[in-house]
Parts: structure tokens; sequence; C-alpha cells
């Protein structure tokens, strides 16, 4: 039966539909999906531990690459994190009721990305035991940080950042939690979900409130989000390293964050939809709305790696053209062809509304994307370093088994969350789906 | 902690929005004492029809904002030009600029530290706070509650009141210190 053919939706059958989950036993598929996350995510911790025992040496940087995949793979997650918040609160702030179905689940993409992309640089110090120097309070040695410092800048970005979304998240589940509380049957889920909801109980005058403070958020987030990703391309472009040094690092890290991390939305979003039966709450307008933005900032990256080339050119610097021309025919042009590739060609094919409402096609080109994105960072931190101002400095820099350890095990540890969290919270707004489905119309009115 | 309910009440509950929106207008235009309404979703607009100000959040984050930034302010003169000055690339130990952007988060985080704190405030919400009013408050049901006031505002003429404005459902309660 197609969509139009189901009876329309009522706030029951949402509250219904959309808490079964939390309630019922999880299937094979989802055992078998966590155990292997989980699996793949134990390589990211036997990786960090060799790595304590044995000296950051188990990795493959060196002297002249010595920004490699730690730093790479943290700013691919900081980007995944990114396109979370901006679906949440810059569609809020822009109105968007469209938002309503995809917000929660792009909300925990965000909390489960930015605490992986928050391990890296903790990694990236070498000396983890004492990575709490990098927080402002008087150590050991009798100094603070030092605040003029980019790296502190990022410091300060990433805490108030992974902070502010855990607590915009908590309070978008909040009415959630009470839902759940009202409709739960075991004695221990009354008690947690009860402890979640903190006695919510839906006055007009709370909702008068919570709707104020949750704008709020909104507010708060959209300049932290882009301040935050704005920082860390400061902190490339002021660096008198070819490839990095260039006025339009910010706007570019922004737009492909934005870019990669709707990938992955649509990598999550498409088994959720399908796994869960949420066809009725994600539905194809969501991917077409998403996919019209993914599209946008595609043309965008288009517009920024084209303009990476020209204003090497146009500078007359011979670093720069050097480096440029190398990262294109060198013997590491491989991962610049893949990922122009895959961050330019596939995406063409949104301009067609049929590619734009096919959710298998745009799985795939998540996956596509999400490979480019992260060869992107790839290009812009191991090969600017490597073929540096210098040619006595240009160098080798491969993956040893513990960069890849780290990098499956990210992966790992990211869809082990979400597959957690998809049993114990509603992936989708209750509340805010009611609202915008049934809010000011008669009970029953479809979906769309 | 939770407001307590009023010793004894008339409660309505509609299932339709718009006949709920109705009824909770005339039940303000009649001046019941403590009404209450409950909706499980925000109903936009109904803070109009219920007669609420405009919430104090926006202000007291925008306060939290400015104090934020002030503090850290505050904080990098203190640590950094006071009493810990370090020579760094020759950089002005005050730097107002190379601070800018950990000022800025700052003033966000307290932003949104303060403003979860203020939302737990003005909805009443206390860790621990596991009292349920009715099951289908957060589902699909919206509710007047109405107190027993004497004589004008007997259970009979609430109950009345009710079901001429189409309540589906009406429940008459006395308690002894429950909370909603």
């Amino acid at each position: 039966m197609s969509d139009s053919q189901l009876p329309p939706l009522t706030a029951k059958q949402i509250t219904d539909d959309l808490t079964a989950p939390i309630f019922r036993l999880p299937s094979i598929y989802w055992l078998g999906g966590f155990l292997t996350a989980a699996g793949i995510s134990g390589a990211l911790f036997t990786a960090v531990a060799i790595y304590i025992i044995v000296g950051y040496g188990v990795f493959g940087v060196n002297n002249v690459v010595n920004w490699g995949n730690d730093i790479g793979t943290y700013i691919y997650w900081i980007a995944v994190a990114v396109a979370g918040t901006i679906v949440s609160s810059v569609l809020l702030l822009f109105r968007q009721k469209w938002r309503t179905g995809i917000n929660r689940a792009t909300e925990s993409m965000t909390i489960f990305a930015i605490n992986i992309a928050g391990l890296f640089p903790l990694i990236h110090t070498g000396r983890p035991w004492v990575d709490y120097w990098l927080i402002p309070m008087p150590n050991d040695l009798g100094m603070w940080p030092q605040f003029k410092s980019p790296i502190m800048w990022d410091v300060f970005a990433i805490t108030g950042y992974a902070t502010c979304s855990v607590v915009f998240f908590y309070l978008g589940l909040m009415p959630d939690f009470a839902t759940v509380r009202d409709r739960a049957t075991r004695k221990w889920q009354k008690l947690l979900y009860g402890m979640l909801a903190m006695g919510w109980k839906g006055t007009s005058s709370d909702w008068n409130h919570y709707e104020r403070s949750y704008s709020q958020f909104a507010w708060l987030a959209t300049p932290l989000v882009i301040g935050m990703h704005s920082t860390i391309a400061t902190l490339l472009a002021v660096a008198h390293v070819p490839g990095w040094h260039a006025t339009v690092f910010p706007p570019y890290f922004v737009t492909g964050a934005i870019f990669g991390g709707l990938a992955m939305a649509f990598v999550i979003l498409v088994p959720m939809r399908e796994m869960m039966s949420l066809k009725r709450y994600i539905t194809e307008d969501h991917f077409e709305r998403l996919s019209k933005i993914f599209l946008a900032c595609g043309m965008v990256i288009l517009y920024v790696y084209g303009m990476e080339y020209f204003t090497a050119w146009w500078s007359e610097s011979p670093m720069e053209r050097e480096q440029f021309i190398w990262r294109m025919t060198g013997e590491s042009a491989w991962s610049f062809w893949l990922m122009v590739f895959c961050n330019l060609v596939p995406v063409q094919l949104l301009w067609f509304k049929r590619f734009r409402r096919d959710v298998r096609f745009l799985f795939l080109l998540g996956i596509v994307v999400n490979v480019g994105m992260w060869f992107e960072r790839y290009n812009i931190m191991a090969l600017s370093l490597r073929h540096g101002q210098m040619p006595s400095e240009w160098t080798q820099y491969a993956f040893t088994t513990f960069d890849y350890m780290i990098l499956a095990g990210s992966f790992g540890m990211f869809f082990t969350q979400l597959l957690i969290f998809t049993r114990i919270a509603p992936v989708v707004s209750i509340a805010e789906v009611k609202a915008t489905l049934l809010g000011g119309k008669k009970e029953g009115a479809s979906h769309g | 902690m939770a407001d307590p309910l009023p010793k004894t009440y008339v409660a309505g509950f509609w299932t339709d929005e718009a006949a709920f929106i109705a009824a909770a207008g005339s039940a303000r235009d009649a001046r019941f004492p403590g009404l209450t309404a409950f909706t499980p979703w925000p109903v936009h607009g109904f803070e109009d029809v219920m007669g609420h100000k405009r919430s104090y959040i926006g202000r007291v984050v925008m306060v939290a904002v400015l104090v934020g930034a002030a503090a850290c302010l505050h904080f990098f003169v203190q640590s950094s030009v006071m009493e810990w000055p370090i020579n760094v690339s020759g950089k002005p130990y005050f730097s107002p600029q190379l601070w800018l952007v950990p000022i800025l988060e700052t003033a966000l985080l307290a932003g949104a530290l303060v403003n979860l704190l203020a939302c737990f405030h003005a909805c009443k919400l206390v860790p621990g706070d596991l009292t349920v009013a009715d099951p289908r408050l957060t589902d699909d049901q919206f509710c007047l509650l109405l107190p027993v006031d004497g004589e004008r505002y007997s259970v009979e003429s609430l109950s009345r009141w009710l079901s001429d404005h189409n309540a589906d459902r009406i429940e008459a309660k006395a308690t002894e210190a429950a909370h909603v």
C-alpha cells in the first residue's frame, strides 16, 4: 500500500510509531549491526592502548607530516557534527517546518561525531596523560595555556560546541522523554525516563518558556558552529604552508562540513527510515529538500576547488603552484583525483528530480561523498605538508596498521553510539512532528 | 517542585485541537481562577490565547552571554597580562583581537548553559520529579484544569461549563497535596 492510500496519521499513532522501537526487543539486524560496529570500535581502543604504551611512533606521522591521519580524521568528524547543527538550528531559524522529521537524527549525529572528533586531538598530543594542560587552569608547570594561539581557540571552540550541542539535544528530547515515561510499563523504564523527563507536564506556560529556550539555543548554536569550523580553517590558513595559506578556507571548511555532514545524514537516515518503519515521517520530500541543499553545497565546493587552483596560479608563488601541480600529478595524485571524482561528479545527478527522490541513490551518494570528504582532509593535511616550501623536506607519508585501526574504529564508535540511541530514544521528535502535522489542523492530517 | 494541584478540581479533556483552543479562550474570558491548560505538543499562538507574557528566558540568556564574555576577557587579562605575562613572538600581552574567538565561544557557552537552567526554572523542572498527571497528556489529549472554589465554581457548574464547550471527557478529583 502506498503512503497516499494509508489512513491519515493521528496523534496516538504518531506516539505509537515513534516509541515502538524503545519498547520492543531488538531485531537480528540491529544486533548484528551493533556487534559489528562495537567490534570495529574496539580497534580504536586497542590502537590507543598500544600507542599509550609504545609511543606516538606507532602512527605514520613523521617530522614533516606531523599532522596526518589523526588531524585529518578529526576535521572529518567535526564536519559531520556541523551538518547536524545546521539542519537543527539554521533550518529552525528559517522556520523550515519540514526539519522536524529529520532534526533529531541529525542532532544525534552531531553528538556522536563531536565526541569522536574530540578524541583525535587528544590522541595527537603524543602524551595524552597530560592533555589536561589544555584546560585553562594552573598546571604543575605554573603556566597558563597560550590563549593567543589558534590551537587554544580550537580547545575553546570544541568544548563549547560539544557542551552546547549536548544541552540542545537534551532539551529537544525532554518532552519526548515524558511521552516515553507515560507509556512505559516496566518499572525501570518509568524510573529512567521519569528522571530524564524531570517532571515535564506540558502546560501552556511550560511550552511558552520551552519554545523560547529552544529558539535561543538555535541562535546560540548557529554562530558557535560556524565560528568553530572557521576557527579550525583559520588555524590552517594562518600557517605558511603551501596549500593551506588561503583566505577562502573558513567558508570553504564550513560549506564542506555541511556537504560532508549531509552525506553522512543520507547514510544514516535511509537505513533508519527503512528498518524502523519511518517512511511516513522521513519522506521523499525530506530527501528532496536535503538534496537541494546538498547540491548547492556541492556547487560551492566545485567553486572553491577551482578557486584554490586559480589563487595558486594568480599568486605567482612558485611554492603554491608547485604544491597544486604536484597534487594533480605526483605520486599521491590518485587521492586527489579520487577526492575530485567523489565530491564533484555523482552529485551533479541531483540536478534531476528523479535522483533527488531516489533514497537508494542518495544512500550510495552519501557513502561516495563521505569517502571524498575524508580524502579532501587527507589532501589538505598530509599532502600539503609532504610537499612544503623546501624541496629538501619533501618526504613520504604512509599509514601504519594503527592509523587504519583508529580510522576504522572511529566509524565503529560512531555507529555503535547511533545504534544504541535508536533503542533508547525516539529518533524523530514526537512533539515537533505532531505540532507540524497536526497543529492547526483537524486530527488525522496527512504528511507531506 | 511542580505546582501543587488545587485540592479539588475539574478537568476537561479534548482530542480536537481547534475545539480545545476555543474552549481555552472562553475559559480565559470567563476568568476562572487558577486556570491551567495542558497540551501534548506546542500549539502555535496558544500563549496569546492563554495570555502568557513573552518568556523572560531571552533576556536572561542575553545577560549570560555578556557576563560570559566579560568574565572570559577578565580571565585572559588576569592570566596573560597581569600575573603571568609571557612574550610569544613579540605579540603584546594585551591582545584582545587574538582573544576574540575564545571570548565569543565562552560567551555562547555561558548563554547555552544559563538557557538550560533558566528553562528548568521557568518550567519548574526538577531532577527526580517522577510525577505524572495523565499519561495521555503527553500523547493525544488536551486538558483544561479548573479549580473548584466556592459556590460560583462548584464541581457541577464547572462540569457543565466544560460540557458546554465540547469536552470529550470530564473528570472531577479531590486531592491532598497532590502534584500535577
